[in-house]
């Protein structure tokens, strides 16, 4: 199975979401990694063909996913960022609609949604109110919702938002297993979601694609580009307006070792490290991601 | 019935059970071979069928109320104005299925629901089916029965209440376009059912539409239906996600 | 797991469960189109084809049938464009003729005898009675299969068993 965007722009008034991608996707997964507004949403709504492209097409194995219609939604899985659902409906019962909406019907459809809610941990809570669920349990039933048809291609933007370190964990290996002959493409800004997960990492800043490759093909770009020093407590907030700061960790006597991120030598006492993806967003995006703040 | 002896002689004549090579090799070129891609049909039986249960309890509840309160008031207004009344109060009931239908409509629900093998908008024409069948069965009850208590005959009654109807759904679909709350558009229902109510109680106008030939009302019947399939197309079209976060002012970018 | 549930997964694209049918299924159908055209390699292509015709028209499928039916129905009609490519013509052969009889009570081999009487009946009949005797399939099945009434297979039926009796004579005395 292959998607191929060609040309793909989505424009707001005079602000391009989305300028001009050309990228093609095969069966694994791939990990859209940018920072909020970089247009991820808008590219994974195109692709799940609920939000048109201004200029450009999408096609799954040759055939544009617009002409493909109901076809092409019979083997789509698609988590949003943000979905909303009837908040009367049980956990079960929401299933069971999704199932209706997707064709699935009868004693198939209860088998899947009680596999479904095994999978992602709801069993115990099947039976209660969705206005109810906390953030993370309302997630791992959009996750469920979304692996219901068995999709070829199944899009998830921020799937792990949300969810606990356990929880994440049991979504990667729920992923690792479903990636065999399946398109699997999802939006972070997490980057240790990439880390055990994709093939492929695909880095979006300003509606462009500006990286493309494995995880340790990106990690190969920053080589050579990150640095670690030590540096006077005090000095500190002169350095992070200056350089892309990353990890700051506690010294002694006043100090800190920072990790800074530039082209050339920052100090002539900075050494420098083997590099970490936390280190390319930082390069790319000159910010921290939320895993690194986290530390 | 299958003869026992003829059939042990038929088995003497076997043919070689085919090797798991064989059967792999078959497996290999089709598995490789190009298959279409075709969503399995879903009727429309199922599609309606998926809905109901997504129509609140406030809906029947409403609709049930609506018939025992005008049975009650026909029982007291007792003649031909009772039929009348009551076409200005038919609008009323579209105040109940104006939120049943307009539900979906929801930026963040619209989201996920786009992407499933049923559309937004098959939901939506099914739904304006449930709310409008059965609003129909509950205006012909109800018209029927008063059309017992007063003088006008049953088949007028019924034309004069599905005229009334067809113009009160044009109106909340006009609305659903024009307005964004559920508020707003039942309360062009319930504005139309006043401005009916004050026309049927002014006696000269009431006697002159009891005096209208019968083809000119079915003629409104139609005209109406008619205008409301149209402001059903225009709705449906205006019924995908980008357009209705941007109406509704849901954040999409 | 379920043939209903493996047919929705393979309509969904779910690979498993298409190699799943054809591994249920492969025995059967070629073991049919062994019989029906006599020919082994041919056969062989056939119900490759036959799997092919499958997976292609999987979406229409809309289950009326049964998938064995389904599949066995494909398979009687690519054997009939096999037939009327490669210009063999299906006979109507008569079996009132004695000296025919004779030449099998001459054949050594029974099973030889027992295929070789299978393949001179009419092609209906020989459908009919290959179905029936060496699939179990019901009168209902195989109406369905070869597209025929019910009546007509019933027919044919009563006729191949018939004229099967007749040439096997020696076969079923023993």
């Amino acid at each position: 199975m292959e998607i191929k965007y060609s040309e793909i722009t989505k424009k707001y008034g005079d602000k391009k979401a989305v300028d001009g991608v050309n990228l093609t996707l095969n069966n694994g997964v791939c990990a859209l990694l940018g920072a909020n507004g970089s247009g991820k949403t808008t590219l994974m709504r195109i692709t799940a063909g609920i939000l048109d492209a201004t200029e450009g097409s999408v096609s799954l194995d040759g055939r544009n996913i617009k002409a493909l219609d109901s076809s092409y939604r019979n083997i789509l899985g698609y988590l949003p960022q943000n979905f909303g659902c009837y908040k009367d409906f049980k956990a079960k019962d929401f299933l069971m609609y999704m199932c209706a909406l997707k064709g699935i019907d009868g004693d198939f459809a209860k088998k899947r949604c009680k596999e479904m809610l095994e999978e992602v941990g709801l069993t115990e809570v099947q039976n209660k109110k969705i206005g109810s669920f906390s953030g993370g349990m309302k997630q791992r039933l959009g996750i469920a919702q979304s692996l219901l048809n068995e999709p070829s291609v199944l899009i998830l933007d921020e799937p792990t938002a949300g969810l606990d370190p356990k929880e994440r964990i049991r979504f990667r290996n729920m992923l690792c297993a479903l990636s065999k002959e399946r398109i699997i493409i999802y939006a972070t800004h997490i980057v240790s979601d990439i880390t055990f997960l994709a093939d492929r990492v695909l880095i979006m800043k300003d509606g462009k694609i500006v990286a493309d490759g494995s995880p340790e093909e990106l990690i190969e770009i920053a080589v050579g580009k990150v640095w670690s020093v030590n540096v006077e407590r005090s000095e500190l907030s002169r350095i992070q307006a200056r350089y892309s700061v990353g990890t700051i960790k506690d010294g002694d006597n006043g100090f800190v070792n920072v990790r800074i991120v530039s082209e050339g030598k920052p100090f002539e006492e900075a050494v420098n490290v083997k590099p970490e993806l936390d280190d390319v967003y930082l390069y790319f995006f000159g910010e921290v991601s939320e895993d690194a703040e986290a530390d | 019935m299958i003869d026992k002896q003829l059939k042990e002689t038929l088995l003497l004549y076997q043919v070689e059970k085919p090797g798991s090579e064989q059967i792999e090799k078959a497996k290999q070129i089709v598995l490789k071979n190009e298959r279409p891609i075709k969503a399995p049909y879903i009727s429309a039986k199922r599609v309606v069928s998926s809905q109901i249960q997504t129509v609140s309890n406030w809906f029947w509840l409403f609709s049930l109320m609506f018939v025992f309160a005008v049975v009650y008031l026909s029982f007291k207004i007792n003649n031909q104005l009772t039929t009348l009344f009551l076409c200005g109060a038919t609008p009323l009931l579209s105040i109940a299925s104006v939120p049943v239908v307009l539900s979906n409509i929801d930026a963040s629900r619209m989201e996920l629901e786009g992407t499933c093998l049923i559309k937004p908008q098959t939901v939506f024409s099914a739904k304006m089916l449930i709310c409008g069948c059965f609003d129909l069965i509950v205006i012909i009850i109800t018209l029927l029965f008063s059309s017992q208590l007063s003088e006008i005959n049953i088949v007028r009654s019924a034309v004069l209440g599905l005229i009334s109807f067809t113009a009160s759904s044009f109106l909340c679909l006009g609305a659903s376009l024009i307005f964004k709350t559920q508020v707003a558009i039942s309360l062009v229902s319930a504005l139309y059912a006043v401005v009916v109510a004050c026309f049927v109680s002014m006696n000269f106008l009431s006697e002159k539409l009891l005096e209208i030939k019968m083809p000119f009302l079915v003629l409104a019947v139609v005209i109406n239906s008619a205008m409301v399939y149209a402001m059903y197309s225009v709705a449906i079209k205006n019924y995908s996600f980008e357009k209705v976060a941007k109406r509704f002012g849901n954040k999409i970018f | 797991m379920k043939e209903k549930e493996l047919i929705y997964r393979a309509k969904c694209g779910n690979k498993d469960a298409l190699e799943a049918i054809i591994e249920k299924y492969y025995s059967d159908i070629y073991s049919f189109l062994c019989r029906r055209i006599g020919d082994k390699s041919y056969a062989e292509d056939l119900t490759q084809d036959v799997f092919l015709k499958f997976s292609v028209s999987l979406p229409q499928y809309k289950e009326q049938n049964k998938l064995k039916s389904y599949l066995f129905a494909i398979a009687v009609n690519s054997s009939n464009d096999y037939f009327r490519r490669n210009k063999e013509e299906l006979v109507e052969n008569n079996f009132d003729n004695v000296s025919y009889k004779t030449q099998f009570e001459k054949e050594l081999e029974k099973a030889q005898a027992v295929k070789n009487a299978v393949m001179s009946l009419s092609p209906k009949q020989r459908d009919v009675v290959i179905l029936r005797y060496y699939h179990d399939m019901k009168i209902k099945e195989i109406a369905e299969v070869l597209s025929i009434p019910q009546a007509t297979v019933k027919t044919q039926l009563y006729r191949g068993e018939k004229n099967l009796k007749n040439l096997l004579k020696g076969e079923l005395e023993d």
